[in-house]
């Protein structure tokens, strides 16, 4: 069965891709990792969720693409119904404070990463994002417990007694 | 829906149908509804083809149509039909009041962090000897546990274990000890006291309804002593099985306790409460009455609010009711009876009768929610008990006892109760490990409650 | 207009002063009027309302004028026989407009205002010499205005052409200045760039002798680990290796496609894992199948040496792209030539421009016709300034998207070489097309975006010093086009 959230992570050079991709591997095995190397790749991913019976949990951006830039498709994911949730995260060697700013602004950024990035600061944030993201969004957060943040997402389930007594 | 959905459902609807095509000998009309009533649900229970909750308001709907005097069928003189709101009325029997108290207090608890301030104040004692915080874990587990739903407790006391594991080395078997031993004190301390967890107000339920008047202290003084030494015998266990190679682990627990107003209001409240039904005996108010003390007091200091009354666990109430609703139509269209009469109990001694019963419960309940395996059960058990065949008016509040005990020792699977199912969500625990001890302690806890039907209990009743 | 003595008056007031000095006498009143006064006295001041008029006949009178902002008199005029002084202010009936003052002993008639008109009741000749010597004044006056103003026209004159000899001197200055700092930042990189290439160079040298290294010994290690020793299966492994060293990258859409592909020959493998089965070659994907038929658990060995293989090509070509770039950025700066002007092939700066602006041009379409082309002695650094101002400003204008298409050729007849770099963007407005070398041009709305440049103007100023062109024009099918001639 096909995991039922995805990580999209969208890069251009295939080097890098390869390289964030294989730093968020531990995540794989719970979630489905999509990657697209521009802009209109990963709309047409977002597009096809519905098919797919899957939600975007956490995009991993760059900023620089060739045609509509990272900060772009992030504000188009704000606006789309199926992405609006989605936790973004631009990843970037250059994008300008008003940039930045504008990514904030419109589109909900969640993280900014500066390239080059530490493997272990990208792991965490995948990590605490795709907890948020769960807590909000998932019914039942049991099967993530092993790979996210586990105590928070069982002190969620304190707090909103999400799984009860049977 | 899955392929098994829909073999649970063509089932649930045969075993539906089934009583309504034949006919047998020596059962009323009404016992035959009640029948396909019972096969309906348990199916659906067992496959749940829909919630378990949502089955249980299913039966109390199909009672009120079809087997209540307001219903749209015309029984015989053979079946004398109990008004409708006999049926709806579970759905605020005392022992659910009791229950909707419990949760009101525990739910309260965890908005002002009573729980985990508790848990702080009671670690404290144990030490950091990796052995001695695995019984404070358990402990503490236990007695919360008492008082609040398992799973809620599990999932506070995995926020707490989170840390302490990653100070842990990752080969140290005290890690899989310490997991596991958080979801088995959950399941074990949910028997102590009749709010424990929800099998027990299923039993209790049945029990009022034959005349017998539960007290809270009572059910302790029955039920307590069995958990304090599964606990005792759980964490020898988990020692044997998973002995720390640590010598020593730092527990760093920081918090403090909330001292506003409604803070204060709620310790005070939890204090009394707790009191109040310990000490049943002593003032003679019913528990259940008790059990209005929180949730007035909290809601009218606006303590607890209509945004966490929204939040309380309902579904576990219905999930209840329709329980005790099963076995009310059981009893009332000589369905039970017939069933009991259908079966040569005689040629069985007494003790063998009850070791099937607990066996029966622990291993049902391994795979089926606890809360369904007593409500499937206990109508049988409770006409067997009043039939007579397995003597006095003292085996009718044993046979509860056992069938309520055996479902809650029921840990040997992850599916088997949600505190299980959190532990091994973890990633620490292996559903291996689980079977392993999960059994042991299932077993002998069995035994014990054996023992206890043979030397303990029929010297208090 | 008829006057009594003609027109010789105009020449000789002395002689109308004379006449009256004669017919006063004649008349008895000249004791009257007259009025002595000595060497350095001040008849009346600035400022003054005059209640007489005076008549000089003997000495000299100077006047003088307050300048407002210093307060200090400066001479006006000065005024010999025969000057009526306080005539303007008699004239108009206003406060006397400067100060008289004698420069020796002088002698004067003083006629009181109120007596003017009454002269002729004296002598019926007076009031005519009076008028007479008035006119004889203003037109001394007149005179000498006008004398002034063309002085003061030409002083001004002067003044200017001394302003906009300054003026040029300082645009010179400026530009000199400009130029000797550009030289200067030059000179500055070329030394930075000296120091970073040889500390890059350095590690990025032992990171590839250290994969050349990992890479055999990986292999012996391999071999020696396998305790089976099955030589088909090692050299299989080995050309997983090798294969995956010449795995290019292909697109995320194709990764994909082929990722499913692959999921239907290894129903089992975990995504990961298919992922780096997509990126391998048929034939390859086929032998694998084939291989994991026949042994299940081998295949993991074989991905892995395809991974292996991937990850040191990966290396390698990071090392290469490491070392290219520092070896353009030292041609570009010529930070290793001591000479600034040398023989060189101008192709080989615009290819090192183009790859040290990478960063900016990377998603262009870019058409490059460069054919070989005789050697200039030419200052490299700055022509490739040259080259990088252009695209820049391309870049600049095109966005993310848009076409760069950049040729060079030679014209024998002429004996010169010519570049041409024309973008897709949208063209420089008719009116900027002479105004975009001017040094203070910008279309930019903030600062210069890249450090080095100062914009077309220095690169115009390096095309001249190279005794060259520069042009800027607009292609017929839209975008500008710049064109630079040197001679050979």
């Amino acid at each position: 069965m096909k995991p039922e959230i995805v990580i999209l992570v969208v890069e251009d050079e295939p080097e890098v891709l390869d390289a964030i991709v294989r730093d968020i591997n531990e995540f794989e095995d719970f979630f489905d990792v999509e990657m697209a190397d521009t802009a209109e790749e990963a709309e047409e991913i977002i597009n096809g969720l519905p098919d797919r019976e899957q939600q975007i949990g956490l995009i991993l951006c760059d900023h620089v693409l060739p045609g509509k830039n990272g900060v772009d498709l992030l504000i188009e994911m704000q606006e789309n119904e199926l992405t609006r949730n989605t936790r973004k995260v631009l990843i970037t060697g250059q994008a300008g404070l008003d940039e930045t700013v504008k990514a904030v602004n419109k589109a909900d950024l969640k993280h900014y990463i500066a390239k080059p990035w530490d493997p272990n600061e990208l792991s965490d944030i995948t990590r605490k994002l795709l907890t948020d993201y769960v807590i909000d969004h998932i019914k039942n957060p049991l099967p993530y417990m092993q790979i996210l943040d586990a105590e928070r997402l069982a002190d969620h389930m304190r707090q909103h007694g999400t799984i009860t007594d049977s | 829906m899955t392929r098994t959905k829909w073999i649970g459902l063509f089932l649930g609807i045969a075993g539906f149908l089934l009583p309504l095509l034949l006919s047998f000998p020596g059962l009323t009309t009404a016992g035959h509804i009640a029948m396909g009533i019972f096969l309906l649900a348990a199916v659906f229970w067992m496959f749940e083809v829909i919630p378990i909750y949502s089955t249980s308001l299913l039966v109390i709907f199909l009672q009120v149509t079809l087997l209540s005097r307001e219903g749209f069928l015309s029984h015989g003189s053979d079946y004398s039909p109990a008004p409708y709101t006999d049926f709806i009325s579970t759905l605020a029997d005392p022992i659910i009041i009791l229950f909707l108290g419990g949760f009101v207090l525990a739910d309260a608890a965890v908005k002002y962090n009573f729980d985990k301030n508790m848990t702080r104040i009671l670690l404290r004692p144990f030490g950091s000897d990796p052995k001695y915080i695995i019984l404070g874990l358990m402990s503490v587990t236990a007695i919360l546990s008492a008082f609040m739903s398992n799973t809620a407790t599990t999932a506070m006391m995995i926020t707490v274990l989170i840390p302490i594991l990653a100070r842990t080395d990752i080969n140290d078997p005290a890690r899989i000890g310490m997991a596991l031993s958080i979801p088995f004190a959950a399941n074990i301390g949910g028997v102590a006291t009749p709010i424990g967890t929800p099998p027990n107000a299923v039993v209790i339920a049945a029990l009022n309804q034959q005349g017998l008047n539960v007290e809270f202290g009572s059910w302790m003084v029955y039920a307590a002593p069995l958990a304090i030494i599964m606990l005792l015998f759980a964490w020898y266990l988990l020692l044997k099985l998973h002995p720390p190679a640590a010598s020593k682990i730092e527990l760093d627990m920081k918090g403090s306790w909330m001292k506003s107003k409604k803070a204060i209001t709620l310790y005070v409240v939890f204090a009394v409460t707790v009191l109040l039904w310990i000490t049943e005996t002593l003032h003679g108010i019913r528990s259940a009455i008790v059990a209005l003390l929180p949730v007035v007091v909290l809601t009218l200091t606006s303590t607890f609010e209509k945004e966490d009354i929204r939040k309380l666990p309902w579904e576990v109430l219905w999930l209840i009711a329709g329980g005790i609703s099963l076995g009310l139509s059981m009893q009332q269209t000589g369905l039970a009876d017939w069933v009991v009469d259908g079966i040569s109990w005689e040629a069985m001694p007494y003790l063998v009768l009850i070791s099937v019963f607990a066996l029966v419960a622990l291993v049902l309940s391994n795979f089926l929610s606890n809360t369904v395996t007593a409500s499937l059960m206990i109508p049988l058990g409770i006409s067997l008990a009043t039939s007579g065949v397995v003597g006095g008016p003292a085996s009718v509040m044993m046979i509860g006892l056992v069938i309520a005990l055996s479902t809650s020792f029921a840990m040997v699977l992850p599916i088997s109760t949600p505190p299980n199912a959190i532990a091994v969500s973890t990633g620490v625990v292996k559903t291996k490990d689980m079977i392993v001890s999960g059994s042991i302690i299932g077993i002998t806890a069995i035994i014990l409650v054996i023992i206890m039907t043979a030397f303990y209990w029929p010297f208090l009743l | 207009m008829k006057f009594k003595l003609g027109t010789q008056w105009l020449d000789d007031r002395t002689a109308v002063t004379r006449l009256m000095h004669r017919v006063l006498d004649e008349t008895g009143q000249a004791n009257r009027y007259l009025f002595e006064l000595g060497a350095d006295v001040t008849l009346f001041r600035e400022g003054e309302k005059l209640n007489n008029i005076y008549i000089l006949i003997d000495g000299s009178v100077q006047l003088w004028k307050r300048k407002p902002y210093n307060e200090v008199d400066y001479p006006v005029i000065r005024l010999d026989e025969g000057a009526l002084i306080g005539i303007i202010a008699f004239t108009t009936g206003m406060e006397s407009l400067t100060s008289a003052k004698t420069l020796e002993p002088c002698r004067f008639f003083r006629i009181p205002k109120e007596d003017v008109d009454h002269l002729a009741d004296l002598h019926p000749k007076l009031s005519g010499y009076l008028d007479e010597l008035i006119l004889a004044n203003l037109l001394e006056r007149f005179r000498q205005t006008i004398i002034l103003q063309m002085k003061l026209d030409s002083a001004n004159s002067k003044l200017q052409d001394e302003r906009n000899e300054l003026k040029q001197a300082y645009a010179d200055l400026q530009k000199a200045q400009k130029q000797l700092v550009h030289q200067e930042k030059m000179a500055t990189l070329g030394q930075l760039v000296a120091g970073f290439a040889h500390e890059v160079n350095n590690p990025t040298a032992a990171l590839m002798r250290s994969i050349d290294n990992l890479e055999s010994h990986l292999q012996r290690f391999m071999k020696e680990a396998i305790t089976e020793q099955d030589p088909e299966w090692l050299s299989a492994g080995r050309l997983f290796f090798e294969r995956g060293k010449k795995a290019g990258y292909s697109d995320t859409r194709t990764i994909r496609e082929r990722t499913e592909i692959a999921a239907e020959h290894f129903p089992d493998e975990k995504k990961p894992r298919l992922r780096l089965i997509a990126r391998m070659p048929d034939d390859l994907i086929e032998m694998l199948v084939r291989q994991s038929r026949a042994h299940p658990d081998h295949l993991h060995y074989f991905l892995d040496q395809f991974e292996f293989g991937m990850m040191f090509q990966n290396i390698e070509s990071s090392g290469e792209r490491i070392s290219g770039l520092v070896r353009s950025l030292k041609s570009y700066s010529r930070s290793d030539s001591e000479e600034r002007i040398e023989e060189i092939d101008i192709r080989e700066g615009i290819h090192d421009t183009l790859q040290l602006t990478s960063n900016r041009i990377k998603f262009y379409d870019l058409y490059l016709d460069l054919p070989e082309i005789p050697m200039i002695r030419a200052d490299s650094a700055g022509l490739n300034l040259v080259w990088t101002n252009i695209i820049l400003n391309a870049a600049d204008v095109m966005g993310k998207q848009g076409s760069l298409d950049i040729r060079c050729g030679f014209n024998s007849d002429e004996k010169i070489i010519w570049v041409t770099i024309q973008d897709s963007g949208p063209g420089i407005p008719e009116e900027n097309l002479t105004k975009i070398f001017e040094p203070s041009f910008t279309t930019k709305q903030t600062g210069v975006k890249f450090g080095l440049g100062l914009g077309l103007s220095i690169s115009k100023d390096i095309v001249e010093n190279h005794n060259g062109t520069i042009i800027a024009e607009n292609a017929r099918d839209g975008g500008a086009r710049f064109t630079v001639t040197l001679p050979v």
